[in-house]
C-alpha cells in the first residue's frame, strides 16, 4: 500500500530553461506550478519529505496532465487491481471551496443495499494533487459497524479528492470530488503554537446519539501539530521538520473498530468523528504514534461526553 | 527602488519596551495569541495616540489567525490603555476605547454561536454555514472571512 507515495513531479519547480532538456533529474524537479524561488525554496521541502519515504518507491516519471493523475496514481496505489465506480455506494463529502486550506472537513460514507452482507474492510483518502497524495488509510475491525467517518485534512492546490472503498470481497469501490484551495500543507504551523506544545498528545473523546440506538457515533481528538514539513518556522524562516501521527488505533472494549495509517495531509490535531455499532463494550481506547515515535494512549468509558 | 533597503528587527519585545526618541517615549507591547500568536501594539503616550495594528479592526471584518479567547481577553485588556485615538489595522482613525465594540460583539457573537453548536453536535462544516449571520451587514468583506473565522473557532473551542 503506498502510503509513503510521493509524487515526486508535483511540488517543486525550478526556473524553466532547467525543464527543457528532460535528463532523469529533470524529471525529478519538473513541476506543474509556475517556477519562482518560493518553489525552488518548497522543492528543498520536498525533497527533505522525500527522504522521510525514501523506503517506499518514487515515480520520477514524465509529469502527466492534471487529468491523468489519477489514473496512474491509482494503479499504483491499488497495484493494478479494478476499481469499479461506487456510485449508490461510497460517497465523499467536502466542502467546494475550502474556507480554511490546512482544515478541510472530510465526511467519507459507504452504504451498503438492504441484503449485501459484505462489510466495509478498508477506505483510503486520496488527496490527487498534495505532496503526498494518500492523505490516510483506514482499516475496519469485524464487525466494527463504521459507515461514515470524517477528518479534516491539508489541501494543498485545486484538486480531485477520491476514497476508495474495499469491501469485504476484496472488491474496490471510488468516489471522488473536487476542492478550491490553496497552501494547506505550508500554510503556518499552529495558530497559536505555545499552546499547541504544551498540550501535545491530549485527547479528547465524545460519543453523540442515543444510547438505545443500533448505531452511534463517537469523535476522538489528538492534540498534536502534525507538522507537514512544509512549513516554516515564521522567524528563522527554516523549515519545520515533518512529525505527524501516522498511526491509530481505536478499541470498542476488546475489538478493534479502526487503524489508521497517515501521511502528511492530515490537519494539525488529528480529529475523527465516525459512526459504529455498540458492542456493549464498556469502554473506548485509543492508541496512536507519531513519526518521532512518540505514542499516545487514552482509554474512557464508552458513555464519556454523551450528547 | 534601488535605494530601498529592508532593516530587519533586532529587537524581540517578550512584554513591553520603550523607545525614547527624544521629544517622545514609544510604548511597545507584545499580546498573548488573539488576532495571530504575534500581535504588537505601539502607544504614543505624547499625544494618546494608539497603533493597535491587527488588534483591532473597524468596518472591515476581524479575521482569527490566532486565539478567540486570546483575542476576547486582550480586547478587555487594551481598552484601559489609555489612549485618545487609535490607529487601527483595517478602518479609519477612531475613538478609544469606543473603537473596540463591534470587534467585541462580532467576536462574542462568533464565541457564543460555535459554543452552542459544538454543544449540539454539530460540524465543523456546520458551523462554517451558519455562524455570526446577524453580523453579516454590520461588516464589509463578511463572505470573504466570517466561514473561516468560523472553522478556526471551531478547532479552539471544541477542546473547552
Amino acid at each position: 500500500m503506498g502510503i509513503g507515495l510521493l509524487r515526486g513531479t508535483e511540488y517543486c519547480a525550478v526556473e524553466p530553461s532547467a525543464t527543457q532538456e528532460p535528463t532523469m533529474f529533470g524529471h525529478a524537479l519538473r513541476c506543474l506550478r509556475p517556477a519562482g524561488s518560493q518553489w525552488t525554496w518548497l522543492c528543498v521541502a520536498g525533497l527533505a519529505v522525500a527522504l522521510q519515504f525514501a523506503t517506499t518507491r518514487l515515480s520520477f516519471a514524465a509529469t502527466p496532465e492534471p487529468e491523468d493523475t489519477w489514473a496512474p496514481l491509482a494503479n499504483d496505489i491499488f497495484e493494478g487491481r479494478p476499481l469499479a465506480d461506487g456510485t449508490g455506494l461510497v460517497s465523499i463529502e467536502m466542502p467546494a471551496r475550502a474556507e480554511d486550506a490546512a482544515i478541510v472537513p472530510v465526511t467519507m460514507r459507504v452504504t451498503l443495499p438492504q441484503g449485501d452482507s459484505r462489510q466495509l474492510k478498508a477506505l483510503t483518502l486520496v488527496i490527487d494533487d498534495n505532496p503526498v497524495p494518500v492523505a490516510a488509510t483506514f482499516a475496519f475491525g469485524d464487525n466494527a459497524g463504521v459507515s461514515v467517518i470524517s477528518t479534516r485534512v491539508r489541501v494543498n492546490s485545486y484538486t480531485d479528492v477520491h476514497v476508495v472503498a474495499e469491501l469485504s470481497d476484496s472488491k474496490l469501490y471510488f468516489a471522488k470530488t473536487y476542492v478550491k484551495a490553496s497552501g494547506g500543507c505550508s500554510a503556518p504551523a499552529a495558530k497559536n503554537a505555545d499552546e499547541t506544545i504544551a498540550n501535545l498528545g491530549q485527547t479528547k473523546f465524545r460519543v453523540f446519539g442515543k444510547p438505545s440506538g443500533a448505531q452511534r457515533e463517537a469523535q476522538i481528538m489528538i492534540r498534536h501539530p502534525n507538522n507537514s514539513g512544509l512549513q516554516r518556522d515564521q522567524v528563522s524562516l527554516l523549515y519545520i521538520p515533518a512529525n505527524f501521527v501516522d498511526e491509530l488505533r481505536v478499541w470498542q472494549g476488546h475489538a478493534l473498530l479502526f487503524s489508521m495509517k497517515a501521511g502528511i495531509s492530515i490537519s494539525e490535531d488529528p480529529n475523527f468523528r465516525f459512526t459504529y455499532v455498540p458492542n456493549g463494550a464498556t469502554t473506548f481506547k485509543v492508541e496512536a504514534r507519531d513519526t518521532e515515535g512518540k505514542a499516545f494512549r487514552s482509554e474512557w468509558p464508552a458513555s464519556a461526553s454523551e450528547m | 527602488m534601488a535605494d530601498v533597503k529592508i532593516v530587519p528587527p533586532t529587537q524581540v519585545v517578550e512584554r513591553e519596551a520603550r523607545i525614547d526618541l527624544g521629544d517622545r517615549v514609544l510604548l511597545l507591547q507584545a499580546w498573548r495569541a488573539s488576532h495571530t500568536d504575534n500581535d504588537l501594539t505601539v502607544l504614543d503616550e505624547t499625544t494618546g495616540t494608539l497603533f493597535a495594528g491587527d488588534l483591532v479592526f473597524l468596518r472591515h471584518l476581524p479575521v482569527l489567525d490566532g486565539s478567540l479567547k486570546g483575542w476576547l481577553a486582550v480586547i478587555d485588556e487594551l481598552a484601559a490603555i489609555p489612549a485618545g485615538r487609535v490607529v487601527p489595522g483595517h478602518g479609519p482613525v477612531a475613538g478609544w476605547p469606543a473603537a473596540l465594540e463591534d470587534e467585541r460583539t462580532y467576536l462574542q457573537r462568533l464565541a457564543q454561536h460555535v459554543r452552542g453548536l459544538i454543544k449540539r453536535g454539530e460540524t465543523i462544516g456546520a458551523a462554517s454555514q451558519s455562524v455570526a449571520e446577524s453580523e453579516r451587514t454590520r461588516w464589509e468583506l463578511f463572505d470573504e472571512s466570517n466561514a473561516r473565522n468560523a472553522t478556526a473557532a471551531y478547532s479552539e473551542l471544541e477542546w473547552e
